[in-house]
Formats: structure tokens, C-alpha cells, sequence
């Protein structure tokens, strides 16, 4: 018997895409009317959608948190400031102002989550193109991609990155010693795009004034108490799991935002209802429904029966397997977001694994660490078109989704076709590196 | 535009919900997906026709009898060893009714729960006819093959030691790889559960390997059916089908019994167990009458086993264990 469940979810997911990309109708609205559609037809229901919220590792958290602490800040003057700042270390020169972009994502977001180091930093971004006076749409698509494939570089860096290392039982400095050279090629394999794709940036000069000063910081005292709030956010980040009490990053995100609301109300700078009415909630409801979509096309078991189907393609051919992976995650992670996506690719990899008969069966459980050296190259392959896959579309992760609803609100709305023109070529030569990668592994 | 959103993401959060997610998915895709054994005879095996059979796949119809009132919408998926797991947790079936022995390592390890035996059976030993072999202590010294991944290798360490002899454990990857090493005598015999053994003498026989199950049952295997531990309510809707199944045959429910028109000939018994049934039936995400017809479709678990694994079929097993406990036997229902 056909399962025609299935596709119904396949033929309305494909539908909503046909309608984003095409520009037919706004893309959140797309969404949500396909998730009606499955609503009426029965096949989402309630467990599903607090499924996909659970499968989401606390992204709408982190974005809601990230955007209302930017937001708070913005009243400051500070991104003016810094951004002043940068555009007087460029020197009024676009490959430097890139190149340096490069250098200021990758350490952000080697500890932050992507979505919220694009937050953060793309007013300072925006500020540099607009004195530059080219387009910031191009820098704005670079800063999501070079979010997502900084991600890589360490073991924290992205949440994909954190369960594959998780799952294969990676600390923190094996992740490091082992797959984060993969990383630093995915972000270096931007380098050599970047007079291609940024062709106005990478060849502007402009000559900064002479007496070009940073603004001078608005209501510091109130700067001072958002910035600690900012540190306060960014210090659970990063040790939040480990105290007694842990807290969990989406968790850390929800106290900065509170803290932050309470600070400007407090310091009575404007009414807490205009903070949260410049939260993008449409970039927050539409990354809500790829989460739920997400749900319904796993739960069809598609992905499952990939590990049986690898085992007879490819069977002990541990460098074919990892290219599959990386060729076909990353496919799939263009169009679908890469946590739950990875999820499922962990357990279809193991389950690859079991039926090689390299680790027995209690792999797929969790806490399995035993895991024989020839298999970090599939695991490497799968983690890496999971993150780097997502560069392809505008929906293919929240960091992209983030900098197009920035761009948007302030006037340049970037469609799915021109994203695509900068996300083909940037992944197929990001997968392209990572493959070479993960031959090298292999050796 | 704000308006629309907001009025359409409200719908999505005030969704109903229902009983647990599998059965939900089940109705919704009006079909129910079982992971069931690869060409095993008694257990699941599909003939030239296309027509399946076997105990595993009787289970997956009175499963899809009781919660989608018709037998016939199941999907079976034949499973190697190393697969089933997999293909469970990444919900490609709802239940893996495969040939698959019951231990806390895999429960506490996997992440999976076992509803129940389906039957029970233990290791045993098959041995060549001519080799003179009548007895587990002629194996001594002899070379096994033994399934890999699977709980015997255990098994035979212990037995072993317990019995003061010595084996040579040679580890095959697949049934096939055993039964070939065994036909050019790499190995003596070949240990796998007893209802496997028997599967494999009726297949031996037809690829001319005649086989002889020495006796004794060397373990306790409780072949069980196994959902994934996120959904509980799933796992007690199982183990409800499974414990119609055995109340039906400690009450005399025949299947032909439970297809006569409701309510003709029902004894009081029948007619308070149907009851209980039925009153549990939302709770379990069943519709009323989901015990009859499971029993209708399938018969009782003695008609079922008797089918299967017993005398009228292939396999001519023994009910042993499997006989109910006033019987003599391990099964007993749990009381709804």
C-alpha cells in the first residue's frame, strides 16, 4: 500500500519551497499555509509541533534573545561606534573590510551561536557598507555563510557540531586536534570567492575623512549595565553547562533578554513594547515552520532506511560512504534545517555503521564512545554537509534566514534566486574542500 | 500581514492532542509498518506469490486489525540483524516484531522497550545427521558458528564453564555466512535460537542440508516486540493486543468464535473481557471492538503459535514454555 502520508508531506514541503524560490508569495506565509494543509489533512498535531521545538535545540531562544539584546544596545550608539571603529581599521578599503569580516565572525562565532553573532554584528557591517556606499546585501549573505562555517572550528561552535562530537564521543581539545583544520578550510575556501562574488566591495575605495571620529557613546551609563548584560549572555554560553545548576544556551539567551528589557525599562530609554515589536517574528515563525516540516519528513523514516541502503551501496568503502554523506546531507541540509537534519544523519550513520559490523549494536545508543579511528572520516563527512550545506539557500539555515530579515528592515530584500547565486558556488566549493578533507582522513 | 501570521502560528500552537504519537501516525497514514525477520519460516516469509506468513507477520495484522479495523494495511519490512535497531529508532517501522531476544542491556542501552514475548525459545545446537553427534557433550571441542551481535555468544561462554567443556566459537556475520561455513564443515555446528534452527532445517531441507537440532534448550530467549521508549502510550497499546491475544485463548475465544455475529454464543467470561476491552479502548487509542476483531483476524495465541510454530506448522515446535501457565507453561496475560 502506497504510503501516501508521506507524500503528502514531500509533495506540500516541495510546494512551499516552489513558492519561496519562485517569489509567489511571502515566505513565511508559504510556511504556514503548508502547515495548515497538513493540519486539515491530519498528519501534524500538537506532540509534533512541541517535537519540533524540542528537536530545535532551543533555536527560537537563541534568536529571540539575541535580537532583543541587539535591539536593547542599538539606543546606544554603540554599533555606530564600533562600526566607526572597523571602517577607520579598513581604511576606507572593501578587501580589507572583508577580509577582516573573515577574521571578526570566525572568533565570534567560534564561541556564540551563529544566529545571534549575525545579529550582533550586522549593524556594524551594514554601517561599514553603507560609508563604503556599496550594497550590504553581499556582505550581509557572507557574514551568515562565514557564521555557518565557523561553527565548525570548534567543538561549541554550532549546535550540529556539538552532537556529531557528542555522539562520537569528541572533547573539546580531540575536536580541536581532529576535525577543526576542516573547519578553518571551509571559512579559508571563502577567501578566494569573495573578488568573484563581491566584486564592488572587494575592488572599493574610499577616502576616510581626516577627522572621521567614532560617535560618542549615548546614555553610557545605560551602555555599560546592556554590555554587562551582553558579557552576562555570552559568559553562560560558554560555561552555563558546567555549573551546578546548569543552564543551557537557549536558556542564557531567554536571561540576557530579560535582563536587557529590564534594563531599558528601568532606565526608562523607551517602552519595552517597541523593543519587541522590531523582534523579526516573521524570520522566528517561519524558522518555527521548517522545524515542524523538519519533524513530518523524519518521521517518515526516510533517513533510516538510508543506512541499509549505504551498507549495499557502498559496503565496507568507508571514503565512498563519507562522500555520499557529504554530497546528500548537504543537499538535504540546503532545504531543511541542519539540527534536525543531523539528528537523524547520526543515528543513519551509525546505523551504517553497526551494519559493517565495525561497532556492535549498543552504538546507537547514547554514551557509545568506543568508536574504531576509521570511522571519524564518516562522521567528519556527515557533520560537514549538515553545516556547510546550509549555505546553499536562504532557508537552509537560521543564521541566512536572520541576515535576509535584516537586510529587509532596512530596505533590501534579498530573494531566493539571489541567494542563490552566492550560496551555489560557496558550497559546492566549501563541500568540494571538505571532501578533499575527509579523503585525507581517511589516508 | 501581521494579522494573518499571528492568526495562522495560533493555530498551529493550539493543535489537539491525542493519546501517543505512533498510534496517531498509524491512523493517520492508515497503515501500520512492521520490521519483521528475513525469509524465516513460522516467523515471516513471503512464498512465490507474494503472500506473507508467520507468526511476526500474524502479530503486525491483528496489530493493524486492532487499531486500523483492517489486517491487510500493514507494511512489512524484512530486517538484517544489524538493521533493526536502526530502522526503529529512525521510525521507519512503528514496531519491530523481528525475531529479537528481550534484555535490560538493550533497553537501558537503546533506548527502546520490550511490550512482551511474541514466544519464547532458547539457544540451541545444530549438528550434521551423519556426524554421529546425539548430544551437547559430543560437542566438546567442536567449532561453532555463532551469530555476531547476537546474545549467544554470551550464552555459549557461560555454558561452557558451567558444563566443564570447550568450544571453538567461530563468529559469522550472517545466518548465510553460518549456514555455508557450516556446509563445507568450517564448523561443526551452528547455535541459534531453537525456533531459528527449526526455520532453518525446513530451508535446509529444500537446499539439500539436511540438519539435526540436538535437544536441550541451552537459554531463556524471550522473543519480544519492541517500540522506541519515547512513546510508552504505544508500547501499552502493543502489550494490550498481545495480552488479548493469550486471555482469548485462557477463556477459549476461538477465532472462529469471535467472527460469529457479536454477542451469539458469548460466554459470560468472553462477554466481561470484550467489555474491559472496550472500555479501554480510547485510552488506548483503539476504537471499541478492537479485541474482537484482533481475535477475529488472527484467532488466539494458541491458534496463532499452533499456525506458525506448532504442529500445523512449518516448523512442528513444541508449545514448551509457551504454553500458558496453567498449562505449565511461561504465558500469562496481563488482567485489563
Amino acid at each position: 500500500m502506497p504510503e501516501l502520508h508521506a507524500y503528502a508531506i514531500y509533495i506540500i514541503f516541495g510546494g512551499v519551497i516552489l513558492c519561496i524560490a519562485c517569489n509567489l508569495i511571502d515566505m513565511t506565509l508559504a510556511a504556514l499555509l503548508g502547515l495548515c494543509a497538513l493540519i486539515v489533512l491530519g498528519i501534524i498535531v500538537q506532540k509534533d509541533v512541541i517535537n519540533a521545538v524540542i528537536a530545535s535545540q532551543g533555536s527560537l531562544s537563541l534568536l529571540f534573545g539575541g535580537m532583543v539584546v541587539a535591539r536593547v544596545l542599538t539606543p546606544t550608539g554603540i554599533f555606530e561606534n564600533v562600526g566607526t571603529r572597523f571602517l577607520r581599521i579598513t581604511g576606507g578599503n572593501g578587501k580589507r573590510f572583508l577580509l577582516m569580516t573573515v577574521v571578526m565572525v570566525s572568533v565570534v562565532c567560534a564561541i556564540l551561536p551563529n544566529a545571534t553573532a549575525v545579529i550582533l554584528l550586522a549593524p556594524i557591517v551594514i554601517r561599514v557598507c553603507r560609508e563604503l556606499k556599496v550594497g550590504f546585501v553581499g556582505p550581509m549573505i557572507f557574514t551568515a555563510m562565514l557564521s555557518n562555517s565557523a561553527g565548525l572550528l570548534t567543538l561549541v561552535g554550532d549546535p550540529a557540531t556539538f552532537m556529531v562530537g557528542q555522539a562520537m564521543g569528541l572533547t573539546f581539545g580531540e575536536y580541536l586536534q581532529k576535525v577543526s583544520l576542516g573547519g578553518v578550510l571551509a571559512v579559508l575556501v571563502l577567501i578566494p570567492l569573495m573578488p568573484l562574488l563581491l566584486r564592488d566591495v572587494w575592488q572599493a575605495r574610499t577616502t576616510l575623512p581626516a577627522d572621521l571620529r567614532p560617535a560618542p557613546i549615548e546614555r553610557p551609563s545605560f551602555c555599560v549595565f546592556s554590555l554587562v548584560v551582553l558579557a552576562t549572555m555570552v559568559t553562560l554560553f560558554l560555561i552555563g553547562e558546567s555549573i551546578p545548576h546548569p543552564i543551557v544556551p537557549p536558556a542564557a539567551a531567554i536571561i540576557g533578554a530579560s535582563l536587557a528589557l529590564l534594563a531599558i525599562h528601568t532606565a526608562k530609554i523607551e517602552p519595552i513594547d517597541n523593543v519587541l515589536h522590531d523582534v523579526d517574528w516573521k524570520t522566528i515563525i517561519f524558522i518555527f515552520c521548517m522545524m515542524c516540516y523538519v519533524e513530518q519528513i523524519t518521521k517518515t523514516g526516510v533517513l533510516a532506511g538510508l543506512s541499509r541502503q549505504m551498507f549495499e551501496m557502498f559496503s565496507g568503502n568507508l571514503l565512498l560512504a563519507g562522500m555520499f554523506l557529504l554530497t546528500s546531507i548537504g543537499i538535504v541540509s540546503g532545504f531543511l534545517a541542519n539540527i534536525p537534519v543531523v539528528a537523524a544523519a547520526i543515528l543513519m550513520t551509525k546505523g551504517y555503521l553497526v551494519l559493517l559490523q565495525m561497532v556492535p549494536e549498543e552504538a546507537l545508543g547514547i554514551g557509545f564512545t568506543a568508536w574504531p579511528s576509521e570511522s571519524l572520516p564518516v562522521f567528519v563527512a556527515m557533520m560537514f554537509g549538515g553545516t556547510l550545506g546550509g549555505n546553499a539557500t536562504l532557508i537552509g539555515a537560521s543564521a541566512n534566514l536572520v541576515a535576509v530579515g535584516i537586510c529587509a528592515s532596512q530596505g533590501s530584500k534579498v530573494s531566493f534566486v539571489t541567494f542563490l547565486r552566492y550560496g551555489i558556488p560557496v558550497t559546492i566549493c566549501q563541500l568540494a574542500a571538505s571532501a578533499i578533507y575527509v579523503w585525507v582522513l581517511t589516508l | 500581514m501581521r494579522m494573518l501570521l499571528a492568526a495562522l502560528f495560533c493555530c498551529l500552537t493550539t493543535l489537539p492532542c491525542w493519546a501517543g504519537d505512533t498510534i496517531n501516525e498509524i491512523k493517520a497514514r492508515q497503515l501500520l509498518r512492521c520490521g519483521v525477520s528475513v525469509g524465516a519460516p513460522g516467523l515471516a516469509i513471503q512464498d512465490s506469490q507474494g503472500r506473507w506468513s508467520g507468526i511476526e507477520v500474524d502479530f503486525c495484522g491483528a496489530m493493524a486489525a486492532a487499531a486500523l479495523e483492517d489486517t491487510a494495511k500493514i507494511s512489512l519490512l524484512p530486517l538484517p540483524i544489524q538493521g533493526r535497531f536502526t530502522s526503529l529508532l529512525g521510525k521507519e517501522v512503528d514496531l519491530l516484531a523481528r525475531n529479537t531476544s528481550q534484555t535490560i542491556g538493550r533497553e537501558s542501552q537503546l533506548g527502546v522497550l520490550f511490550a512482551g514475548p511474541l514466544f519464547i525459545t532458547g539457544q540451541s545446537f545444530a549438528v550434521h545427521p551423519d556426524q554421529g553427534i546425539h548430544d551437547l557433550a559430543g560437542l566438546n571441542n567442536a567449532s561453532i558458528c555463532i551469530f555476531k551481535g547476537t546474545t549467544h555468544q554470551q550464552n555459549i561462554e557461560d555454558l561452557a564453564a558451567h558444563r566443564g567443556l570447550s568450544f571453538q566459537p567461530i563468529v559469522v556475520d550472517s545466518s548465510d555466512k553460518a549456514w555455508e561455513a557450516f556446509a563445507t564443515g568450517r564448523c561443526t555446528a551452528v547455535t541459534e535460537d531453537a525456533t531459528l534452527l527449526a526455520a532453518a532445517r525446513v530451508q535446509g531441507f529444500k537446499r539439500g542440508i539436511p540438519l539435526t537440532i540436538l535437544p536441550g534448550i541451552h537459554s531463556r530467549e524471550l522473543i519480544s516486540l519492541v517500540v522506541r521508549q519515547a512513546d510508552p502510550s504505544w508500547l501499552v497499546t502493543v502489550r494490550a493486543v498481545l495480552s488479548a491475544l493469550i486471555t482469548a485463548e485462557e477463556i477459549g475465544l476461538t477465532g472462529e468464535m469471535a467472527r460469529k455475529v457479536q454477542g451469539t454464543g458469548d460466554s459470560t467470561e468472553v462477554r466481561i473481557f470484550l467489555g474491559r476491552t472496550d472500555a479501554l479502548a480510547t485510552s488506548l487509542g483503539l476504537t471499541p471492538g478492537w479485541a474482537r476483531r484482533v481475535i477475529a483476524a488472527v484467532g488466539n495465541y494458541g491458534e496463532l503459535y499452533e499456525r506458525n510454530l506448532g504442529a500445523q506448522g512449518p516448523l512442528q515446535l513444541e508449545r514448551g514454555p509457551n504454553r500458558l501457565v496453567r498449562d505449565g507453561g511461561m504465558l500469562y496475560a496481563v488482567p485489563f
